[in-house]
């Protein structure tokens, strides 16, 4: 079986669990579940088919399209599931007395599995909904909930839908707790005419063309990795009509979150035009230096954005705290990098050719003595003492990185600040993936060095597209002052994202594939190859246990070095540049 | 048997004529009246097949596989208290073994009757199984048996009349391999019954008889299950080979002296088909409803 006929066998067994749940065939649900390896899962597609048995189709239809159009669409459905489970669980047990055990061993497995990278980025992001989740199989194993916060206790507490409530109770419930807990005013009574509109253009078609939109579907499907116990609402409805209007609200919560864009929107537009094709078509890029909307302190008024802000906010605060404690530490670490530089420098003179009136000849300048009466039509060579090479360091921001958020914080700031020292101009950013758009903040320009220490406002979250961000990097550091340019990526190695790589017929590659594992970091060599045949040179810096060494090798070749310990960085570091500068030399 | 029809709630116009037709053409044969092994479950088919049968006509029950066409047969069989003669046919089957042939006997050659005329003779049910098997040559000769003419005439004989109480019972398959269509002339001389599945209601009786120590919820569960997968084959998810009623019947036996749930599930059901995709949506559909932890033990009293 190749891979394309057992992902749609796969999909068509999920359906199938669905349906059979649902007692009733053909119709096209909004929901499936898979587990984190890609297999249907067998318990939550029964939910969504007992949900589709039990209750009727036009309520929940419209409480689903309710918090499809929403700004927190995966959270919604995330806390919204939690309680469809527990009522639809109550009601069908009724009748089914093997569900119990079924629902049991769903529980179980949520907690004995091991955490893949995809699944720990997913739940970074999702923490409320992950947090939810735990309590309630915690629950079901009979212990208790474990939650700390009183917020999320009280909302828990209101996720206990009965199996007694139809689905006006059940959507009425849910508005109420969106209300309550999330200040969302959606719902059925305060649905835009678009989204009106929309939703009885989406009724036609799927009325009309049901089995087209099927087969249109099951092409783009695939393994989706933000799967695992958890319904994800289909892939599909990325190609919805009315994406524009969720363009748009992914951009004010990214602007929200991340800051105003670098680029006016036809500039960005021009950007992504040149960048986001190939592999990357249909992604965005997003460039910002961190200036907030209404300045730095303004609250926003969304609750979800207003989290994420405090949650920036917080990991600031524990950037720079974690620097100002070992701050006698990290000091001595920029003073040994930047001797280390400075020595490579030496041992490694950059050659300076300026126009003299002594030295040798300059054939191409004699004409400026006839005409120009200048007389510097000859070469003289001093040894430089400022290098022409810049260097941009680029952090991974996603969130697998959560772990090590501080130490990546102080390691950009020791390495800018030692090449500063060294008169090299440094620009830093980091980048994380998110909602499609993948998001290059930008600390510091070349022109910047006043501006490093904003790199303690590094935060992870998200995905990492590693390719695009690349490709971003590469952008900006045209900007750069010098004839050479460096690039150093301080990653873990291990390429992911939520939004596929689309088909790409000469390749044979006829439904893409997930940007993950080898697919990811294929991508990622081949823009870092050609970076380098663009005169780039890339290196990496990986941390401790962070990343698998054969993924960094493929793609960054033996440019790379691994820090296991913080007190190795100067070291480490060191060699990497001294490498580099040496090769300068011998070009 | 009358009172099985009874307890169906079958109509009692109907079974008070099948009462009169019992006591005008009462049974010669000791053992005719008796309740058969198998009862069959649906009451519009019953009414339909009575009612047919009353009128004089010739049955041609049409379904799938395990619908119950065979005990529907012998159920009217015994319910009109008759004798049953059985025809399988198959390929080879010829006129002179439905009608009967010459044979040596005593030093003579005599006329030995075949099944079809034994039952023409004694006013019996005959009943044709699979008769889409055969091939219309020898189909040819029961034609005057099925039609108003109801004689048959054996060369070199005397013809024959049909008893008035006999009447013939055939019944016909879909979806087997080697079936085909039945002959217009022919099928024009049937009452034509479409065999439905069962339904639920119905399994459930007859698995509360077939097994009558087996604990209420798994009747139920055994039962839906089987629903379950009728629904998927109507759906076109899955092949109908793995619906197969007389499967899960045999599965069930096999539990009831001790065999596991899954694996006699599996043998009854699942592996009717050969192809693993659509194994693993039969073997969803038994996760749905049936633990794997469940020994056969505690299914039944
Ligand atoms: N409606 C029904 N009522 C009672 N039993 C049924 C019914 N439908 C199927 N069965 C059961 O299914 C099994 C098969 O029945 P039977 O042999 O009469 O089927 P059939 O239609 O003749 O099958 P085939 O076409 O394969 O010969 C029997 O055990 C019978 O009890
Ligand atoms: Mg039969």
């Amino acid at each position: 079986m190749s891979s394309t006929d057992s992902s749609l066998s796969v999909r068509r067994r999920a359906l199938n669990m669905i349906w059979t749940a649902a007692g009733e065939y053909g119709f096209d649900p909004v929901f499936i579940a898979f587990t984190q390896d890609g297999q249907p899962d067998f318990y939550m597609n029964s939910i969504i088919g007992y949900v589709r048995k039990w209750y009727d189709h036009q309520i929940m239809k419209e409480l689903f399209d309710a918090v499809e159009n929403s700004l927190l669409k995966e959270t919604f459905d995330g806390v919204l599931w939690i309680g469809l489970e527990n009522c639809a669980f109550e009601r069908e047990v009724r009748q089914r007395p093997v569900l119990s055990e079924l629902r049991t061993a769903c529980a179980r497995t949520f907690f004995d599995q091991q955490i893949s990278r995809s699944r720990q980025q997913w739940m970074a992001q999702n923490s409320l909904v992950y947090a939810l989740q735990a309590a309630r199989w915690r629950t079901v194993l009979g212990k208790e909930p474990r939650l700390a916060n009183p917020w999320e206790r009280k909302l828990f507490s209101e996720l206990s839908y009965s199996g007694d409530w139809d689905a006006g109770q059940i959507a009425d419930h849910t508005y109420r707790i969106l209300r309550q807990f999330f200040r969302f005013h959606g719902g059925s009574a305060h649905m835009s005419a678009l989204q009106r509109l929309h939703n009885s253009l989406s009724r036609l078609l799927s009325r009309a063309l049901p089995s087209r939109v099927m087969r249109s579907e099951d092409l783009m499907f695939g393994r989706d990795p933000a799967g695992n116990g958890t319904i994800t609402a289909r892939k599909s409805q990325n190609s919805r009509l009315i994406s524009a209007s969720e363009e748009e609200n992914n951009r004010i919560y990214i602007e929200s979150c991340f800051g105003l864009p670098l680029y006016s929107q036809s500039e960005n537009l021009q950007i992504e035009h040149l960048l986001c094709t190939d592999r990357h078509a249909g992604c965005h890029l997003y460039f910002t230096a961190g200036q907030r909307p209404g300045g730095q302190d303004a609250a926003p008024s969304d609750p979800m954005i207003r989290r994420a802000v405090q949650g920036a906010r917080m990991q600031a605060q524990r950037n720079r705290a974690h620097y100002q404690e070992r701050r006698h530490f990290y000091q001595n670490s920029i003073t040994r990098l930047a001797q280390q530089i400075k020595n490579a420098l030496l041992v490694y003179p950059q050659p300076l050719k300026v126009p003299s009136r002594i030295g040798l000849l300059a054939p191409s300048e004699i004409w400026r003595a006839v005409r120009l009466n200048d007389e510097r039509i000859f070469t003289d060579t001093f040894q430089n003492e400022e290098p022409d090479f810049s260097v941009d360091l680029l952090l991974d921001a996603s969130a697998s990185r959560l772990q090590s958020q501080e130490i990546i914080a102080a390691q950009a700031y020791v390495i800018a600040r030692s090449l500063t020292l060294c008169q090299i101009p440094v620009q830093v950013c980091s980048f994380l993936s998110l909602r499609g758009y993948t998001i290059i903040r930008r600390y510091c320009s070349y022109a910047e060095a006043d501006k490093q220490d904003s790199v303690f406002d590094y935060f992870a979250a998200g995905w990492n597209r590693d390719g695009l961000a690349l490709r971003g990097c590469g952008h900006l550091m045209e900007d750069s002052p010098a004839g050479r340019r460096l690039l150093i990526l301080l990653t873990d190695a291990s390429p992911n994202d939520d939004r596929r790589i689309p088909p790409n017929r000469e390749n044979r590659s006829f439904t893409g594939r997930d940007y993950s594992g080898d697919a990811g970091i294929e991508d990622t060599a081949s823009e870092v190859r050609l970076l380098k045949k663009n005169g780039v040179q890339v290196m990496a810096v990986l941390n401790g246990e962070d990343g698998s060494p054969e993924a960094a090798r493929k793609i960054y070749g033996e440019d790379f070095v691994r820090i296991e310990n913080i007190r190795h960085l100067s070291d480490g570091v060191g060699m990497l540049l001294q490498k580099q500068i040496e090769r300068m030399q011998g070009r | 048997m009358l009172d099985f029809l009874r307890e169906e709630h079958v109509n009692e116009q109907i079974i008070k004529q099948i009462e009169s037709f019992r006591r005008k053409y009462p049974s010669g044969q000791a053992g005719t009246g008796s309740r058969p092994r198998y009862m069959y479950y649906g009451r519009e088919v019953w009414e339909q097949a009575a009612e047919a049968l009353l009128c004089g006509e010739n049955l041609l029950l049409a379904g799938s596989k395990a619908t119950g066409k065979n005990v529907l047969a012998e159920n009217l069989a015994a319910l009109f208290g008759r004798p049953s003669y059985n025809v399988s046919f198959h390929i080879n089957m010829d006129a002179s073994f439905m009608i009967g042939t010459d044979t040596f006997r005593d030093g003579q050659v005599v006329f030995r009757p075949g099944p079809v005329y034994q039952c023409a003779s004694l006013g019996g049910f005959c009943i044709l199984d699979e008769i889409n098997m055969a091939r219309n040559e020898a189909l040819a000769v029961l034609h005057s048996v099925l039609d108003f003419r109801r004689i048959i005439s054996v060369p070199g004989y005397d013809t024959l009349s049909v008893h008035p109480a006999a009447r013939f019972i055939a019944t016909m398959n879909y979806g087997y391999a080697g079936t085909r269509e039945l002959n217009e002339a022919l099928a024009s001389r049937f009452m034509i019954i479409q065999m439905p599945e069962i339904t639920q209601e119905n399994l459930e009786k007859l698995l509360r008889r077939e097994f009558p120590d087996m604990k209420k919820d798994f009747v139920k569960q055994f039962a839906a299950l089987f629903m379950d997968i009728e629904k998927k084959c109507r759906g076109g998810e899955l092949t109908p080979r793995v619906l197969d009623l007389r499967g899960l019947l045999d599965a069930l036996r096999l539990m009831h002296s001790g065999l596991s749930p899954l694996p006699a599930l599996d043998m009854g059901i699942t592996n009717k088909t050969f192809d693993s995709y659509e194994q693993s949506l039969v073997k969803d559909i038994i996760a749905s409803r049936i633990s794997g932890k469940t020994e056969s033990r505690s299914i039944f009293i």
